[in-house]
């Protein structure tokens, strides 16, 4: 090459790379909470000691319930122990009443809102700590004291899952779970034998009046029979007549010419009492029907004879049953959180009063995108969000 | 325990204490329970009073909690029945008005039919045992044996309800339920293998080792001289173990069936896992179906049910069907000092 077009080569490489440097040097914000990096929608803004987050990776990162209102530039955040009210451009903020003033104001970033998360997580009880571009929050591993859980078996995997997490993350902090069933559970919570309560049903308005329930999940009831079973799908009115006992063969519904053998849960079962609201429009299942006492028992009940049907969380379905659709809609993620599953519900933790100290923090725990993602989907459930 | 020592008469002992003022002689002193000193005796009356209270606060403490259902229901807690529906309708039953009425007579008879059958049963093959094992075995097969009753007499019960689940309850499904007849019956109760006869099979595992080890004791209580006696006379072995031993030992061997009914019909978490957990009316019009339909019998109901207790009603209910229970157990207990005050009178002599 001539020695005009080496140079002009060598300038425009040079360029090249010199233009890469402040890209290099402009490192990417990580925010980490309790060392488990949170993947963000809006990169948060590092402002001194504090930084500006939205409020998907609040909830994300904390499990904290957002919302925002445009019209009045209100954001509310919301913990299980406490609310914080923001105002778009105004530093201060309300918590839990008295007014505090954060670091930093916030502001709409891409039409979202992002406020201070040092407010948000020293509220809470949590940690911040900046270096550099690297954000560290630390709330779930600074947790203490002990904290009892009983009620429903559906939710009980769930909880023992983030239970075990949760001890693992933490000295000095104990977490036992225990079942019996959502009425256990409800009644436990009413007379203050439990910190938290588990149940899988909703409560009715005289429970409501005196204990509070937190959405953590969402399920799906599932109608399973044998995996040798023929038959497919079933009408509303054909399983709810299997229910009560009015169609007591196969063949009545499109199976072998076999008595249908009706498997139930035991009195106080929030899975129970679900399907006799939603199913059997409040109706109790046939007197003879053969009770099981947990979620994990009435499937194996299900799974040993070729004849039975019973009904369990599709939390519980595994390959040893077989599941039947309804109206020919099966419970997959997006009937039941679209609604067009006959049976979906929430599963709900449940605390008398306001939640403090360890049982809030479990909560909050339960609804991070982390306990959702790996947690409650890997066992089968739906996520809340 | 030897046929005697069950219920041995009161006795005055006399026996010697060192004074404690009278240093190096010692005192003839007649101990009746209210005179005897030393910080020993008072110790042991002390624990002695705290059992007795102990044991008379249970029974108080059971009949007040079963009190709301045992002033609702009155008599109709032993003569009604219906028991599933009842207790899912108390569940859900508010607190301020609760469901108190129950009919439990279809547990009641659910626990004495399992008990009674697998009492035959074992009473059978537990006698039979034992006279083989006193009688017939040569001495160090005795001993083994003995041993090995022994062992399975302190098997925890929930064992033989594995047992039952894995073993017993498949059986019984595959020999005698078919599906014609789960077809026929399904209006009235499902005929899978957890029934009746499941309970009863389980109960007599558990029932045989006590009946066999009391009436080993109660047959090798009695003295050599009487079967040599019957020899003497030139009697058979068995005539001998017939007419003379069987009857001699008898206030023993019955103990032991008391003993073994006792436990039958307190035996909650191996009935519960292989009786069905309905409480439907035991009745035999359908023959031989009826050993295959499911049973509930008190201390099952007890475990079963045990989750829905946060509700009054319920917890009222379990509490009732405990004090049954009780009431059952007593029975058996004077039961079993009547019969021993009569056979002892009628064998002759004190032991």
């Amino acid at each position: 090459m001539s020695k005009f077009k080496r140079m002009i080569t060598f300038l425009l490489v040079a360029l090249f790379l010199v233009s890469t440097v402040p890209v290099a040097l402009a490192a990417k914000v990580t925010l980490k909470v309790d060392g488990a990096a949170i993947a963000t929608d809006v990169a948060p803004t590092i402002v001194g000691d504090d930084a500006l987050v939205s409020l998907k990776t609040l909830q994300d990162g904390l499990g904290v319930d957002t919302t925002y209102s445009a019209s009045k530039k209100m954001i509310t955040v919301k913990s299980a122990a406490h609310t914080f009210n923001f105002a778009i451009g105004n530093p201060n903020y309300n918590y839990d009443g008295p007014i505090k003033t954060a670091a930093v104001t916030p502001k709409l970033v891409n039409k979202k809102p992002v406020v201070s998360l040092k407010a948000v997580v020293e509220g809470l009880g949590g940690t911040v700590s900046i270096s550099g571009s690297s954000i560290e929050v630390k709330y779930f591993s600074l947790m203490k004291g002990t904290v009892k859980i009983t009620g429903s078996t559906t939710l009980q995997p769930i909880a023992q899952e983030a239970a075990n997490k949760l001890n693992k993350m933490n000295t000095g902090l104990t977490i036992s779970v225990a079942g019996g069933g959502s009425g256990a559970g409800v009644n436990d919570t009413i007379g203050g034998k439990n910190n938290l309560g588990m149940s899988s049903r909703a409560l009715t308005s005289e429970e409501k009046a005196k204990i509070t329930p937190i959405a953590v999940a969402d399920d799906g009831i599932a109608v399973i029979v044998h995996p040798s079973n023929p038959v497919k799908n079933l009408t509303k009115e054909q399983a709810a007549k299997i229910f009560l006992g009015e169609i007591t063969n196969w063949s009545e519904v499109g199976g072998k010419n076999a008595p249908i053998l009706v498997q139930v849960r035991e009195t106080g079962s929030g899975t129970r009492s679900t399907l006799e609201e939603m199913l059997l429009e409040k109706k109790s299942v046939i007197a003879s029907a053969t009770p099981s006492a947990s979620s994990a028992l009435i499937k194996q009940a299900v799974a040993r004879d070729k004849n039975a049907i019973g009904f369990d969380s599709i939390g519980f379905v595994d390959k040893t049953v077989k599941v039947v659709s309804l109206d020919n809609i099966a419970p997959t993620v997006e009937t039941v959180k679209g609604g067009s599953y006959l049976m979906g519900r929430a599963l709900y933790l449940l605390t008398k009063g306001t939640p403090k100290g360890a049982s809030a923090t479990f909560i909050d725990y339960l609804k991070t995108a982390d306990c959702q993602n790996t947690i409650v989907v890997k066992e089968g459930y739906i996520k809340l969000r | 325990m030897t046929a005697g020592s069950l219920n041995g008469p009161a006795v005055r002992q006399f026996a010697c204490f060192p004074h404690p003022a009278l240093k190096g002689e010692y005192v003839l002193k007649n101990n009746t329970f209210l005179h005897g000193d030393g910080l020993p005796a008072v110790c042991i009356k002390i624990l002695a009073g705290i059992s007795i209270a102990l044991i008379i606060f249970i029974f108080i403490f059971i009949f007040y909690q079963a009190w709301p259902v045992l002033r609702a229901s009155g008599l109709d807690l032993l003569t009604t029945h219906n028991f599933d529906t009842q207790i899912s309708e108390a569940f859900y039953s508010s607190d301020q008005s609760p469901v108190l009425n129950f009919g439990l007579l279809g547990l009641i008879l659910g626990t004495l039919i399992t008990t009674t059958l697998a009492l035959v049963i074992a009473v059978a093959i537990g006698i039979g045992a034992s006279i083989a094992i006193c009688e017939f075995a040569p001495p160090v097969l005795a001993s083994a044996l003995k041993a090995i009753i022994r062992l399975l007499a302190s098997i925890p019960s929930v064992v033989f309800g594995l047992i039952g689940v894995i073993a017993v309850v498949p059986y019984i499904q595959e020999t005698f339920v078919t599906v014609d007849m789960q077809m026929e019956y399904l209006s009235m109760f499902q005929i899978t293998g957890k029934s009746l006869m499941a309970s009863a099979v389980v109960l007599t595992f558990m029932i045989v080792p006590t009946v066999i080890s009391l009436s080993v004791d109660a047959i090798s209580a009695v003295p050599q001289t009487y079967r040599e006696t019957g020899f003497a006379f030139g009697m058979t072995h068995f005539r001998v173990i017939w007419k003379i031993l069987l009857p001699t030992a008898r206030s023993g061997i019955i103990s032991s069936v008391i003993l073994a009914a006792g436990r039958g019909i307190g035996e909650a978490i191996a009935v519960s896992m292989v009786c069905g957990g309905v409480g439907i009316l035991p009745d035999f019009s359908h023959g031989f179906v009826s050993f295959l339909a499911p049973v509930l019998p008190l201390s099952a109901a007890i475990v079963n049910k045990s989750e829905a207790m946060s509700s009054v009603a319920v917890r009222s209910t379990l509490f009732a069907c405990a004090a049954i229970l009780l009431v059952m157990g007593a029975f058996l207990s004077i039961g079993a000092r009547l019969v021993e005050r009569r056979m002892r009178r009628a064998v002759g002599f004190e032991k």
